[in-house]
């Protein structure tokens, strides 16, 4: 839920991918992999919401499924009031313009054989952005220095580059089109810890420069939590939490999120852990557990819990969590993570 | 086991250890004069970004560097009375899995796709021990369900793809601890684990420490994994160790320039949205590393003297070694 008065950019309804698994020497769908159950979010101009969860949650395909990178299997993704799923593959190359994603290797992202200047370049052209050669070339050193790289690097090929390097020339490739909304993919999870610094700089400074609204797709947590304005926990296919950032970290509502932020490895040597473990794996997406699909690794789950799929309901002014216990929420400890976000906004 | 109780005798010391590979673009000096000891049950995390010689050392204790292009140049691993580099392969192949084990970050790569868990397990026993393979079989079973695998006899009959992600490294870590060795080599072993079955391992790692009364050789480029389980910490860069300290000591009061800088780097949970202090420029290229100390082009307090001479380990502080003359005059603006 984005804040009351502030414009939807991108509004999600319901969005559903199945995967069909076929089986059989004339091969028939025995099943379906449910990789998105159905999710609902918005993001506003000019804001970060993060998406997180653990591999297998379905994170990344909703962020491939919002740019139809992925068809979808249901539901509705209206950006700036058009409806995405309705549109003709020409209308779709429009609205690309204004929708871009960054991915997270950024050694398989890059065409290996196309220098930058091709590889920031061609969407300008294709696009009718800049129309003459050496535009397209000045326009590209212009980005690269935008994006913390050396304008001589332009007739460079991806091996050349060092991986916060790559990520930067995706970064500028995502920019080339002026777009207003950006999936980023993980874009700073391969990366080490200083040069991860670097890019989550660079991603906050051009934000503000170019009114960017951001959906960033990470699994850490102290990451997400450095840029987001917004966050929505997901598992198993579905948005399990959303509240604002500092609100999920002082006072996480939904199990799954308390045993996420208490599992969260933190610089802070000695101190008293306050685990919240998880028994077992998450379960398998092919055959999820009927009900609330937490239900299985949760410490208050019940015999109720498997009836049926508990609905996000409003806890809080834009705080929604999914689940039927949560007045019982306060017998599982209060992350440590918590304590210091407390701390922190005092 | 704190550092202070265990100020004993080493259970394996590493002396100057260099480590080079010679490619044709030049010499990589992946690890280049690298000293420091592993005290009997301690865990000693070592941390660094990529390309700092933090795996290759211990590949090196291992005996796995691959020769060539990898050589060993110089130094001393001493186990003991033994000097491990002086062994011939067969005497290290006893070693191996007996004395010193090793799990790895990548559990999907690291077992073999053909042959079950269980037997996979049995043939590290068959290896070291002389038991029968019904005993082995026996000792492999236990060994899972101490790992916390559910229903062992079944999963020791399947093959890694039918096992999870948590549980291919629970089963890692089963096959490298079945033969008690005294020290466990932990590369990234959690580095490709969700955060919540990440917390479980590193649980099982420190139970199974204490139980077996093992040392732990933790290799990491997490700061916060470092503090959950370490007891001591060597921070390295370039090929070098920077600094050595108790894992209070080096959070609290952390000595080298690259060391401070990498903690203010880290998204902190207290201050949410401000920029990230950022260490400018990149790792330096093991085949090109700057002259004098390797982190002066990216250090905040350099000094012309820097690129002419080669910073030593001095104790700042007791038990804590840093390899920076100047470590004291500032440069922490926190």
């Amino acid at each position: 839920m984005i804040k009351p008065g502030a414009r939807p950019l991108l509004e999600v309804a319901n969005l559903q991918k199945f995967y069909p698994i076929r089986k059989g020497l004339i091969p028939r769908v025995v099943g379906n992999v449910q990789a998105v159950g159905d999710v609902s979010f918005s993001v506003a101009e000019q804001e970060t919401l993060g998406l997180v969860g653990e591999s297998g949650c379905g994170k990344t395909t909703v962020g491939r499924c919002v740019l139809r990178l992925i068809e979808p299997t249901g539901g509705s993704v209206r950006f700036d009031g058009a409806d995405v799923l309705a549109l003709s593959s020409g209308e779709l190359r429009g609205l690309r313009r204004r929708m871009q994603i960054i991915f997270q290797d950024p050694y398989s992202s890059l065409n290996p054989r196309h220098t930058v200047a091709e590889t920031v370049g061609d969407a300008m052209r294709l696009h009718g952005i800049v129309k003459s050669r050496a535009a397209v070339r000045d326009r590209v050193s212009q980005l690269l220095e935008r994006v913390g790289l050396n304008r001589n690097y332009i007739n460079r090929y991806p091996h050349e580059f060092s991986g916060g390097q790559r990520q930067r020339i995706g970064i500028a490739r995502a920019l080339a089109v002026e777009p207003e909304f950006i999936v980023c993919d993980e874009a700073v999870s391969a990366l080490d810890v200083s040069i991860q610094a670097q890019i989550l700089n660079l991603l906050s400074e051009l934000q503000r420069e170019m009114k960017l609204a951001y959906l960033f797709i990470a699994h850490d947590l102290s990451v997400v939590r450095h840029i987001s304005d917004r966050i929505a926990v997901m598992y198993l296919g579905h948005i399990v939490e959303e509240a604002g950032t500092d609100d999920l970290f002082a006072s996480p509502a939904h199990p799954y999120t308390r045993a996420l932020l208490s599992a969260i490895p933190i610089p802070v040597p000695k101190r008293a852990r306050t685990n919240i473990p998880l028994e077992g794996d998450v379960p398998s997406p092919i055959d999820p557990p009927s009900g609330c699909h937490f239900r299985t690794r949760c410490p208050l789950a019940t015999a109720e819990c498997a009836e049926a799929r508990p609905p996000l309901v409003e806890i809080g002014p834009g705080h929604r969590a999914a689940c039927i216990h949560l007045d019982r929420i306060d017998e599982l400890p209060m992350p440590f993570a918590s304590s210091l976000a407390r701390e922190g906004s005092r | 086991m704190s550092a202070e109780a265990a100020a004993g005798r080493p259970l394996l010391s590493i002396r100057d250890l260099r480590t080079y590979f010679h490619t044709s673009d030049g010499i990589a000096r992946s690890v280049d004069g690298v000293s420091f000891d592993i005290f009997p049950g301690e865990t000693l995390a070592v941390v660094g970004e990529s390309g700092c010689g933090k795996s290759v050392t211990a590949f090196t204790i291992m005996g796995l560097v691959p020769v060539p292009p990898g050589r060993v140049e110089g130094g001393e691993i001493l186990l003991g009375d033994r000097d491990l580099l002086k062994l011939p392969e067969s005497a290290m192949r006893d070693v191996r899995g007996n004395d010193i084990s090793m799990v790895f970050q990548e559990p999907m790569t690291s077992l073999n796709p053909i042959l079950t868990i269980g037997r996979q397990i049995s043939e590290a026993i068959l290896r070291h021990k002389d038991v029968t393979k019904v005993e082995a079989r026996r000792l492999s079973i236990e060994m899972l369900s101490r790992v916390g695998i559910p229903s062992p006899e079944r999963r020791a009959d399947e093959y890694p793809h039918q096992l999870s992600g948590g549980m291919k490294q629970r089963a890692m870590i089963a096959m490298a601890l079945v033969c008690r060795p005294r020290l466990l080599i932990a590369d990234e072993p959690t580095t490709a684990l969700d955060v919540t079955i990440q917390s479980q391992i590193l649980d099982l790692l420190n139970d199974l420490r204490e139980e077996f009364e093992m040392s732990v050789l933790l290799i990491t480029h997490d700061l916060g994994v470092v503090a959950e389980v370490a007891d001591r910490v060597i921070v390295m860069y370039a090929g070098k160790v920077v600094e050595s300290a108790g894992v209070v000591d080096l959070f609290e009061r952390p000595g080298h320039p690259y060391t401070r800088a990498l903690f203010r780097s880290l998204p902190s949970l207290e201050h949410r949205g401000e920029a990230l202090q950022v260490i400018p420029g990149n790792v330096p290229n093991p085949l090109d590393f700057p002259s004098g100390c390797r982190f002066r082009t990216r250090c905040p307090i350099a000094r012309p003297e820097c690129a002419t001479t080669d910073p030593q380990l001095i104790e700042a502080a007791p038990r804590h070694l840093v390899a920076c003359p100047f470590s004291s005059d500032g440069g922490d603006a926190q």
